[in-house]
């Protein structure tokens, strides 16, 4: 019985705790404009809406909710990068940036960089920092992907700044292929060095990172080959760099 | 690939075939005179593990010096990159 009382009586004295906790005004605010959105629609004209709400609340917690429903439902738009901007200046010690790295990969936004680079540099947290780290790869993946098919067909730049927005489109159309792999490598270098532990679906961030550094650094265009050793069918051993001093066609093929 | 025969030019394959000996019937009736690597019979094999290929047939090409030039690319443009790298030999 004097159990039973007691668990009452720390019940009753957690309740003004639990009171505490109650949403901030400014959280209350996000809610109503989330549920006000989720009736009408209209994210680029609701954009508006949460960054002047994260402006006036910008040291409240919800500010960052707010502007991370921006980064994450209007991508490319000069709203975008100026919820992204605000997000480095107030909230780089926001746990909740971490989830959200890969709407942040995804916003078609020069400032989406700098964002992660900020956060791997100073966020408190390290799984932030870690996340900041992964979708900083994935980002310069994506770019050197477009550059890649932007060498190849030139014709498709109108498209990339249509898509990608003026500012972030005129960067991607101007990016140097081989300071792009160079950065590509540093951050994998990062994440082998201060994350190589972390867990993500398929591997670690170390597996990821080795397998990753690898390809950049023997399997892009530009570098030489690694050698293969091994025998054919009929038992013939024989070597890649047998056949220095000609132009080689290498397929990878199977009669399936 | 006859009008490359006499140039500095080698085509090379790496195969993923389970069964050896289907691989040497395919080449005999394909009359496929050049050479594969056999990858122990498995897209897992170490050549294609250490080259990360995710796609087959995936098609590179290498110039003189052993340098990649040109990845996964399409056979159309299988001629005229071979052109480019034996053009710049000459």
């Amino acid at each position: 019985m004097r159990i039973v009382s007691l668990l009452i009586l720390m019940l009753v004295a957690a309740y003004p705790a639990v009171a505490e906790d109650a949403p901030s005004p400014a959280a209350k605010q996000f809610k109503a404009l989330v549920d006000e959105y989720e009736q009408e629609g209209g994210a680029r004209t609701f954009s508006k809406r949460f960054l002047a709400l994260a402006e006036e609340r910008s040291k409240d917690p919800a500010a960052a909710d707010a502007l991370l429903w921006v980064v994450k439902n209007v991508r490319g738009r000069s709203d975008t990068t100026k919820a992204l901007e605000l997000l480095k200046a107030n909230h780089l010690g926001s746990k909740t940036l971490g989830p959200a790295c890969a709407d942040v990969a995804q916003s078609r936004s020069l400032a989406a960089e700098k964002l992660f680079r900020a956060l791997l540099k100073k966020s408190p947290h390290t799984e932030v920092k870690a996340a900041a780290c992964y979708y900083l790869a994935e980002l310069l993946n994506g770019e050197a992907i477009v550059v890649d098919q932007l060498r190849a067909a030139p014709e498709l730049a109108p498209r990339v700044l249509q898509y990608y927005g003026e500012d972030y489109g005129k960067h991607l159309a101007a990016l140097d292929p081989e300071k792009l792999a160079k950065q590509r490598e540093q951050v994998y270098e990062t994440m082998l060095k201060s994350f190589p532990d972390v867990a993500t679906q398929d591997a670690t961030l170390g597996e990821l990172s080795q397998t990753a550094l690898f390809a950049i650094r023997h399997l892009s265009v530009g570098r030489v080959a690694p050698d293969i050793e091994g025998e054919d069918a009929f038992g013939n051993e024989f070597k890649l760099s047998d056949y220095r001093g000609k132009v080689v066609m290498l397929t990878f093929w199977g009669h399936w | 690939m006859k009008r490359l025969s006499g140039k500095p030019f080698a085509l090379v394959g790496v195969n993923s075939d389970e069964d050896r000996e289907a691989v040497k019937k395919v080449m005999a009736d394909e009359k496929m005179t050049w050479r594969s690597w056999w990858d122990e019979g498995n897209i897992d094999g170490p050549i294609h593990t250490t080259w990360q290929i995710q796609e087959r047939p995936s098609i590179h090409i290498l110039d003189a010096k052993g340098v990649i030039r040109y990845k996964n690319i399409s056979t159309e443009d299988v001629d005229a990159s071979i052109d480019t790298l034996l053009s710049e030999l000459e």
